[in-house]
């Protein structure tokens, strides 16, 4: 009986083509939008260092060209590119135009430094004139007490002492993944519509069928577990397409094996599906029904990151207690996890909170739905 | 009369919609341009960055460092020190730079180490490069007067001091360069395009559907009132409910920008938003010409909304968007949106009624009235052929 109902159940969900749209159709549609709109912001990171082009107007030598010269050779990918002008103003039309972000002017013995606006590349800009002031004054302090240490001195600044060293992680995917995996979400959390669909083909307060189902002799049991397991086979099967559709057909990568993935987003699914009986059996309209679906599962995607992909991290850092809670924030947190540091403690926390939540749904669904009984319908 | 109330009836039935959408808006709207809202300076101005710093050691040179940072930048102290954790808030812009010094920093520093200490900058960044230079001259000047004679004390009094003596070099901004800082006004517009055409489409589209139903079609065609005072009841009541949903979301953003220094320049927002308003019912009218399934209305609008709004520069700016991409987005309204938004906050004042705004005004409206007539296009060809 268990293998009828299941096999059924799959046959009803999958000629429902509202369900083939919203599950896996729209998803798939979302994905290609995501990739169109920001896919080439995850292939080069923009706030990769590029060297900053800059323009230079002097009246005579000075030490600074030195520095200017210094700071545009001697690497890979040289801090600044400079390019001299004749005058203020064809420098001044060079920034204008957008050919540099900002132009160094001697005035005297004055250097100055002019931006187009505000901004992390135009505090560089300003912080290499900084410098140079800077040692140009640590040289003078030294050479008043101590003249003799003046050439050692001289010698260090040039040789441009580290002292710090960046912590890298063995493996990173871009931050806009994020987006992705909020979208993975979405599409799992989706599920609680099929589930709903699902309980209201089997409740007698639901439907026509469901009261002819529930005359049946068939355990209630039996049938909510199979239906519950065709559900969650349809949504594993859904997001496993997504996963494979952003991996091999958009080509961006997860970062870890495909199965791995796999496994997450059917937890993910069945996370979803659970939900959506819990929401079946609390609410007993069936308008009602979709819209807490609808609602549930579009506000915990945007929290987990769907449109706005910081605002997990901002909740991380402010009120975590509501990732611990967000569904969608859990199985993102899990796959971002996953991709960027691997089996780490952060991943398994996440995964075993929606495995805790996915049981607890289910055992309160079982109990409000076992007891259920009608006097008349 | 009766079509006119009819249709404001049918509306009103679907205010859990309009409420959840302005929820949306009111909620995750104002949060995104809140956070995305840059000040427009017209005096040169560091940038402050986040840095959190840990600091182990304690020592002399520590504080110093910490003390010389302050006084160009944000320091805080994190509540973590799980590096994971750290590396994440820098990856999503929670700090800028995550600075640790280890308990023996000091004897490091001293001894000329090349990794005294850590940093999280997100992988090679503008923001990282600059912090690292800035904490690199730092000690570098230490050291200097640590090797020319002078004690711990003294090197970093020194160098606190050269820092703060070399912060007074002269910088300007050149004021006619056009900076395009986004405003809390042109995010919160922006978004307000996702809102109102998902509410345009959902809730006009579920009133057509309604009203092109085959059995109520067959009901009207038998009415006694003309075909003219019908249609003029019909559109004037889809219009009327179009304009109170944008009256609703601009209300909500004239209440929230009270006091904002460009409030100037919500009368061209309005501009704009009305004419993706008119833009929105058009797509609306063909939406409801494919379908009457208020379930299918639903899943096109937002297929079409949400895919539009990434495409157009409504999630996601345009100046990062590929050059590939942005040749399909002008052919989209929402673009033309955008673009408008772009332009008003680019602008002054009085110098935002030009040609090109007026462009983009009627491109919106053009589109408007391109889906408009492919609406009905469609409906009279099913009618016609009883489909």
């Amino acid at each position: 009986m268990f293998c009828h109902i299941f096999l059924y159940r799959i046959k009803e969900l999958l000629r429902n083509p509202w369900h083939l749209a919203w599950n896996l159709i729209f998803p798939l549609g979302l994905a290609t939008a995501f990739f169109f709109g920001f896919g080439n912001l995850i292939k080069d990171d923009p706030e990769q260092f590029t060297t900053i082009p800059v323009g230079y107007v002097k009246e005579a030598d000075q030490p600074f060209d030195q520095v200017l010269t210094a700071l545009s050779k001697d690497r890979k990918d040289p801090i600044l590119k400079v390019s001299e002008y004749k005058d203020e103003e064809e420098a001044k039309k060079a920034l204008r135009d957008g050919d540099t972000k900002g132009y160094y002017i001697q005035k005297g013995e004055e250097i100055s430094v002019v931006v187009g606006r505000n901004g992390v590349t135009s505090t560089t800009l300003h912080q290499i004139l900084k410098e140079y002031e800077n040692q140009k004054r640590v040289l003078e302090t030294i050479g008043k007490k101590h003249p003799e240490k003046i050439a050692d001195a001289v010698k260090t600044m040039e040789k441009g002492q580290e002292f710090l060293r960046p912590h890298v992680f063995n493996k990173y995917t871009s931050v806009y993944m994020n987006y992705f995996y909020s979208l993975i979400a979405m599409a799992s959390l989706y599920g609680s519509w099929l589930a709903t669909t699902m309980l209201s083909g089997i409740s007698a307060n639901m439907s026509e069928r469901g009261k002819r189902f529930e005359s049946a002799p068939v355990y209630k049991m039996t049938s909510l577990f199979a239906g519950i397991l065709s559900t969650v086979l349809l949504q594993g099967i859904f997001n496993g397409i997504l996963v494979f559709y952003i991996q091999y057909g958009l080509h961006l990568s997860f970062g870890v094996p495909i199965w791995q993935v796999l496994m997450v987003t059917t937890v993910g699914g069945a996370m979803g599906i659970t939900i959506g009986v819990f929401i079946g059996a609390l609410v007993k309209k069936r308008g009602l029904q979709m819209a807490f679906s609808l609602a549930v599962s579009m506000v915990t995607s945007f929290l987990s990151g769907l449109m706005w992909g910081e605002i997990r991290q901002i909740i991380e850092s402010h009120i975590p207690v509501i990732n611990r809670i967000n569904p969608a924030a859990m199985l993102t947190g899990c796959l971002y996890n996953l991709g960027n540091y691997g089996l780490t403690k952060n991943f398994y926390r996440d995964l075993y909170s929606m495995v805790i939540l996915t049981v607890t749904l289910l055992l309160v669904s079982v109990a409000i739905l076992r007891r259920r009984n009608y006097d008349s319908l | 009369m009766t079509v006119f109330k009819t249709i404001l009836k049918i509306a009103k039935r679907d205010w859990m919609t309009i409420l959840v959408y302005f929820i949306v808006f009111a909620c995750f709207g104002s949060l995104s341009a809140r956070g995305n809202a840059q000040k427009e300076n017209e005096t040169y101005q560091d940038e402050r960055m986040e840095v959190a710093v840990i600091d182990h050691s304690r020592s002399t040179i520590s504080k110093g460092l910490i003390q010389s940072l302050r006084k160009t930048d944000k320091v805080l102290t994190p509540n973590t020190e799980d590096l994971t954790e750290l590396n994440d808030d820098v990856r999503f812009d929670i700090y800028d730079y995550v600075l640790i010094l280890p308990e023996d920093f000091e004897e490091e520093v001293k001894a000329g180490k090349k990794d005294a200490a850590e940093y999280l900058s997100g992988g090679e960044s503008i923001c990282g490069h600059l912090m690292t230079e800035k904490i690199r001259l730092y000690l570098q000047d230490v050291v200097l007067y640590l090797k020319s004679g002078y004690s711990t004390q003294e090197a970093v009094k020194g160098a606190g001091e050269a820092i703060l003596a070399s912060s007074h070099v002269k910088s300007e901004i050149l004021s006619e360069v056009k900076t395009g800082e986004s405003t809390y006004l042109s995010g919160i517009f922006r978004f307000s395009s996702y809102a109102l055409m998902m509410l345009l489409t959902e809730v006009i589209g579920t009133i057509l559907g309604n009203i092109r139903h085959s059995d109520v079609r067959r009901r009207i065609a038998v009415s006694g009132t003309s075909f003219r005072k019908r249609n003029i009841a019909f559109y004037g009541a889809v219009l009327v409910v179009s304009v109170l949903m944008t009256g609703l979301l601009i209300a909500f953003v004239l209440l929230a920008s009270i006091g904002d220094p460009e409030y100037g320049k919500i009368p061209y927002y309005i501009l704009n938003e009305v004419a993706i308003m008119v833009c929105g019912i058009g797509i609306a009218t063909t939406i409801s010409s494919i379908t009457t399934d208020s379930s299918l209305i639903s899943m096109i609008s937002n297929t079409a909304v949400l895919s539009m709004s990434f495409l157009c520069g409504i999630f996601v700016p345009l100046e990062v968007m590929s050059q590939k991409v942005l040749v399909v987005s002008h052919f989209l309204p929402m673009y033309w949106f955008a673009k408008g938004i772009q332009y008003i906050n680019d602008h002054g004042v009085d110098a935002v009624m030009s040609s090109t705004f007026y462009s983009y005004l009627g491109i919106q409206v053009l589109f408007g009235v391109g889906f408009f007539m492919i609406g009905l296009i469609i409906f009279k060809k099913k009618e016609l052929y009883a489909v």
